[in-house]
């Protein structure tokens, strides 16, 4: 009897590792392998056909350290994320608040359709399209906003609103996906809470606050995960409507990799700066479980 | 029962990935069966729209007019986008046999050995002469004794002017020097075109207007930048004047993106002069409705030229038939009437007598009067070293401070002497 279960238990042993290998393998090869081959290019010198690049230490992230331009990149994306996010997740859970209000109205699919077709288009279209509608002299928005009587914005042709232009472009591409994200949250509330709710006649922002956002909070916290991690990474937008300029003042770290990987040819100082892209995600997404374990209500 | 199943196609699966990759690829079995089969190269480019129709016509042309070589020309996007592809394709071992290469992205590859030694092939060869080329162009092409490229869409900036509102502004004569373009200038702009539209992207014309106030691109020593003082200063100052009067547009963009901006603002008629690379003359003489004039770019102390363009190039470790085929393709490239043939449908220069020469461009020349004004400014080319550092000391430095001074409100004199001091940390 024992003998044959412990058999039993070795074939499904067996079993379970083949089934994980292809995973287990494609995960080696194409992320650990990579991982580790990026700290490790970090640290060697020369370009991307230097046949031995030298070994430097630390020399490239003393580079990275001492750089005003490196600092203007992290600063940049620092303040690039915290825009997109933050408006992204506030718009989107207000317009599915509302659009959950109006379930089954012409409306909700209509706006629902719109919201959402941005998401689908590639970012790549998306840019060439804002390119034009933000150009400062002959663009779109600045049409109608002279003909409104107002002041024409000077969008990404000046370094000061250069990056808030492109945040904006994100929000407005990605919010689509999040709302249809929040939607399915809410509408995953059972009726009963508000029921009990409405029968103490709590006010109907009170219900919001009390009752739809800490039932949602799970889902809001990975939609802000995702968010995160997504502006941190934003490159598309970057090399299509501005190069980084004007200034270096939407030069974000994916675009500052790619730039010193290719275009000056210095895959160290590049990896380095992989190396701390890595960084930072970790911590961000590691902080946010954290913070909110205490404060996301799971059922 | 099922986990032999699993085995067996796991082992089928690795089986077949395996002789995929040991059986002998079409291109390597059609190379050893013969001479009927013409030779394959591969031929990368950065020439997109008209430009890159006529490398493809030019490439047809060579297809058929022989059939030992069959060249498939391949467009990679703009030098910028190009170099990234082919340092990828290099590192992975792929490199293609010919390659057009930004003349000073050219010492990186020479410096690692990748690069063909045409040297044996030029002098052996009876149909090619070597001395027929301009020494002007041949620039980069010599690397420690080796010929590494040949020229081939070589360019220098040169200032284009929209004759037709310079005569309205009763102005003749296109501006000669700075001051002609000073005043040029004020006159052109009025409430629907801006004057002067500032190349700020791209560096190397603020190169251009710096060497004709006397500077250098680099100093004696070769280790820092060669304007560092009132050379460097005034073209920046130039800028900022006509700023302050009204008269400057600014493009928006980087780099190659930026230009193309300003060519559409010019062509629109937003900015009446402006300075690019001699190599658009044709497309932006085709695509306005006013005559486009081309003149040198004004000088403040004397004339100069800061060269551009590209090369060409062959990878080095290819086969005995394929580095054959490549050096057929490229001495067909350099010969009068193909090089010819492409100045004239550009406004590249011409390389050697025989190009300028040719029917075509002689032809050519009667209809666009302004083609060969980029001719002249071959004696006044300036050298410059294979460096490494080049692309990112041009971008990263030169043009971060023109922009901060010119869009950032910083002074002349702080931005040269912030390229001065972040140039020199290059070559410490």
């Amino acid at each position: 009897m024992m003998g044959k279960m412990r058999k039993g238990e070795g074939k499904d042993a067996l079993m379970g590792y083949l089934l994980a290998a292809p995973a287990v393998i494609l995960l080696l090869l194409f992320t650990v392998y990579p991982l580790i081959y990026l700290v490790y290019r970090s640290l060697l010198g020369g370009n991307l056909i230097t046949k031995e690049p030298p070994f430097v230490g630390f020399q490239n992230y003393r580079i990275l350290i001492e750089s005003s331009d490196f600092h203007q990149v992290l600063k940049n994306t620092a303040i690039y994320t915290l825009i997109t996010v933050v408006f992204t997740i506030t718009l989107a859970v207000v317009i599915a608040a509302w659009l959950n209000g109006k379930k089954h109205s012409r409306l909700n699919e209509v706006v629902q359709t719109f919201i959402f077709t941005p998401h689908i288009i590639s970012m790549v279209s998306v840019s060439t399209l804002f390119l034009w509608l933000m150009d400062s002299r002959s663009g779109f928005f600045n049409a109608v906003l002279s003909m409104l009587g107002l002041e024409p914005y000077t969008f990404l042709a000046s370094p000061d609103t250069a990056l808030f232009s492109m945040a904006m472009v994100m929000v407005w591409k990605g919010l689509g996906y999040y709302v249809l994200l929040i939607m399915a949250a809410l509408q995953n509330i059972p009726a009963s809470v508000y029921e009990a709710a409405e029968m103490d006649d709590t006010p109907g922002i009170r219900i919001f606050f009390k009752i739809t956002l800490p039932m949602i909070s799970p889902t809001i916290l990975f939609t802000s995960v995702v968010a995160t991690i997504a502006s941190f990474k934003v490159f598309d937008s970057v090399s299509i409507m501005t190069g980084g300029g004007p200034l270096n003042s939407t030069n974000t770290l994916v675009y500052y990799i790619y730039d010193y990987a290719y275009r000056y040819g210095k895959p160290g100082q590049a990896c380095a700066a992989g190396v701390v892209l890595l960084i930072f995600v970790c911590v961000i997404t590691y902080v946010q479980f954290k913070v909110s374990r205490k404060r996301v209500h799971y059922q | 029962m099922k986990t032999e199943k699993i085995l067996l196609a796991a082992a089928v699966l690795l089986m077949t990935g395996c002789s995929q990759s040991t059986e002998p690829t079409k291109e390597t079995a059609a190379e050893t069966s013969g001479n009927s089969e013409p030779v394959k190269i591969e031929f990368w480019h950065s020439m997109g729209s008209s430009t890159g129709e006529l490398i493809q016509e030019i490439v047809d042309e060579f297809n058929a007019s022989q059939d030992e070589v069959q060249v498939d020309a391949i467009y990679q996007g703009d030098y910028t986008t190009a170099g990234t592809k082919l340092q990828a394709a290099v590192s992975g071992g792929n490199a293609p046999e010919v390659v057009q290469i930004e003349i000073t992205r050219v010492g990186m590859y020479a410096s690692q050995g990748l690069l063909m030694d045409m040297l044996p092939y030029a002098e052996n060869d009876p149909d090619f002469d070597l001395d027929s080329m301009y020494p002007g162009v041949m620039d980069f092409s010599y690397y420690e004794g080796q010929l590494v490229s040949l020229p081939n869409g070589r360019s220098v900036p040169v200032m284009y002017y929209n004759a037709d509102a310079l005569k309205e502004a009763g102005i003749e004569e296109a501006p000669e020097t700075w001051e002609d373009l000073r005043e040029a200038t004020r006159s052109l702009t009025t409430d629907d075109m801006i004057g002067f539209g500032a190349p700020l992207g791209d560096s190397w014309y603020y190169l251009a207007l710096m060497l004709t106030a006397g500077g250098q691109v680099y100093n004696d020593e070769g280790n820092n930048i060669g304007f560092y003082g009132e050379a460097g200063t005034k073209p920046l100052q130039l800028w900022l004047d006509m700023q302050e009067e009204g008269s400057l547009y600014i493009p928006e963009g980087e780099d190659y993106a930026s230009n193309s901006a300003l060519r559409n603002a010019f062509m629109a008629g937003k900015c009446g002069i402006t300075m690019q690379s001699s190599a658009q003359y044709r497309s932006l003489a085709d695509n306005s409705e006013f005559e486009v004039g081309v003149a040198y770019i004004p000088k403040d102390v004397t004339y100069a030229a800061i060269p551009g363009g590209s090369n060409l190039v062959a990878f080095e470790g290819m086969s005995e038939e394929k580095a054959e085929a490549a050096w057929k393709f490229m001495k067909y490239m350099c010969s009068g009437d193909v090089a010819g043939k492409y100045a004239a449908g550009t406004g590249y220069l011409p390389t050697s007598d025989a190009a300028l020469n040719s029917d075509i461009y002689q032809e050519m020349l009667a209809q666009y009067p302004y083609l060969d004004v980029a001719v002249g400014q071959l004696e006044y080319f300036v050298d410059m070293p294979f460096d490494e550092a080049y692309t990112e000391i041009k971008d990263n430095v030169i043009g971060k401070y023109v922009q901060e001074c010119i869009i950032g409100g910083m002074s002349a004199e702080d931005a040269v002497e912030n390229m001065y001091q972040e140039a020199g940390a290059f070559y410490q």
